[in-house]
């Protein structure tokens, strides 16, 4: 039974960790649950717009002054097409309490330093003040993306049709995200301890809506859909901050 | 004897051919380089008007709230002008540095006014001239980057011969002197 159990769990919670692409969370700050969020949001932007944004947590700048750093792992990482050079990162360092954002030449026009310096006091410090990364992140990420949209004009169906995320938004609904898979998962146990027969037809079910939900989704399509950085460049344009 | 002149007229003909061959390569290849080097500073000239444009709103901003920091307006005024005036690339490079160090002058200033520090408009422009420095210091580095492989390139036999012929010079390097390189940092956090 436990072994069975154990099994379930690990089908729910693989339907939800499929593709990591764009966050490279070396520092440790963010869970498994939020990263998902994240790939989600840059993916469907990144389908929409062509665009490409890495969010980086990294242990230590080595001594390299963020801006530096940044500079120097935008274009390792070549985030952003090399003719647009449309890619853009969020470097974190926590241990040296600073971040950057660094955006690619083909995008400073939608996202001059201005805005994203306001982005980064608005959604992203007063939370990195209070020791939230993953808020900061989470709302910072977003905001990029939103803004970067609106600025461009591509309409962004899948993150909260176009509008600014407000305080509070997404960690509630990775929380209510839980709960409904905690539910899901106390009643399909209940079930199957009273009523094993319906075991087979259980996992049957559960197997066939992962996998519609998946095709159908607009986050479905991770098997040819991105296909890694593509070598832009950065000039130098962005934010940095310290908290 | 007919034989051995022959054979001389080809080893010298040969000789022509391929010397002839190298001076076309090192020629384009130094040309190519030159071309390089350019763009480079474009790109640097870019941001320094980048910043140049962004002064007078900059200015505008800290007059409403410091409008008797003359000092510093004037100062910031005449390395603006010296910036346009600047025709040759050292020229350039002397005027941007001059307008580092008003600049970061006029930073020091600022932070006697607690008010402007909390304007939205000031805090938007800092960015954006926090970015202009930024790109500013990336796009001299790959100037720099550029001038260097250039300048070791003319200065190396037998590319030395070639280069000192055609005129092709060594090339500034764009530093900025120790003074200036602190980028100005304004502390927001009250």
């Amino acid at each position: 039974m436990l072994k069975k159990l154990f099994l379930l769990l690990l089908l729910i919670f693989s339907s939800t960790s499929f593709c990591k692409y764009f966050v490279f969370d070396e520092a440790n700050i963010i869970p498994i649950n939020e990263e998902q969020i994240l790939e989600k949001i840059i993916w469907e932007w990144n389908q929409q717009s062509g665009h490409q944004l890495a969010v980086v947590s990294v242990k230590s700048l080595q001594g390299m002054s963020i801006e530096e750093f940044a500079s120097k792992r935008f274009s390792n990482l070549g985030i952003g097409s090399k003719s647009k050079d449309d890619g853009i990162l969020f470097l974190i360092a926590p241990s040296e309490k600073q971040l950057r954002i660094e955006v690619g030449y083909g995008l400073e026009a939608y996202l001059p330093d201005g805005l994203v310096g306001e982005i980064r006091d608005k959604y992203i410090t007063p939370y990195f003040k209070q020791n939230d990364f993953v808020s900061g992140i989470l709302f910072g990420t977003q905001a990029i993306i939103l803004y970067e949209a609106k600025n461009e004009g591509i309409a962004l169906p899948q993150i909260q049709s176009g509008q600014l995320p407000e305080t509070g938004m997404v960690p509630k609904h990775s929380r209510a995200d839980m709960i409904t898979g905690f539910f899901i998962v106390l009643v399909i146990i209940f079930l199957l301890k009273r009523f094993p027969t319906l075991r087979g037809f259980l996992i049957a079910s559960l197997l066939y809506n992962m996998g519609g939900s998946n095709r159908s989704g607009s986050f479905g399509n991770f098997g040819g859909g991105f296909g890694g950085f593509g070598g832009g460049m950065s000039g130098g344009g962005g934010a940095s901050g310290r908290w | 004897m007919n034989k051995n002149i022959f054979i001389v007229l080809g080893i010298f003909i040969g000789v022509i051919l391929l010397s002839f061959m190298f001076y076309i390569n090192t020629y384009n290849g130094l040309v190519q380089m030159d071309e390089s080097v350019k763009s480079a500073w474009a790109q640097v000239e870019n941001q320094m008007q980048r910043r140049f444009d962004l002064i007078p709103n900059l200015v505008d901003t800290v007059k409403g709230y410091a409008a008797h920091e003359k000092d510093i307006f004037t100062n910031i005024a005449e390395s603006r002008a010296k910036l346009s005036g600047a025709g040759t690339v050292k020229d350039k490079i002397d005027a941007s540095n001059s307008m580092n160090s008003a600049l970061s002058r006029l930073l020091v200033v600022v932070e006697n006014y607690p008010d402007l520090k909390a304007n939205t408009n000031f805090t938007r422009l800092m960015d954006e001239l926090a970015g202009s420095e930024n790109r500013l210091s990336v796009e001299r580095m790959r100037y720099n980057e550029q001038v260097k492989l250039f300048n070791q390139k003319i200065r190396t036999f037998p590319t030395v011969m070639i280069a000192n012929k055609m005129n092709f010079e060594k090339k500034d390097f764009f530093t900025v002197p120790e003074i200036a390189k602190e980028v100005p940092k304004v502390n927001f956090t009250k």
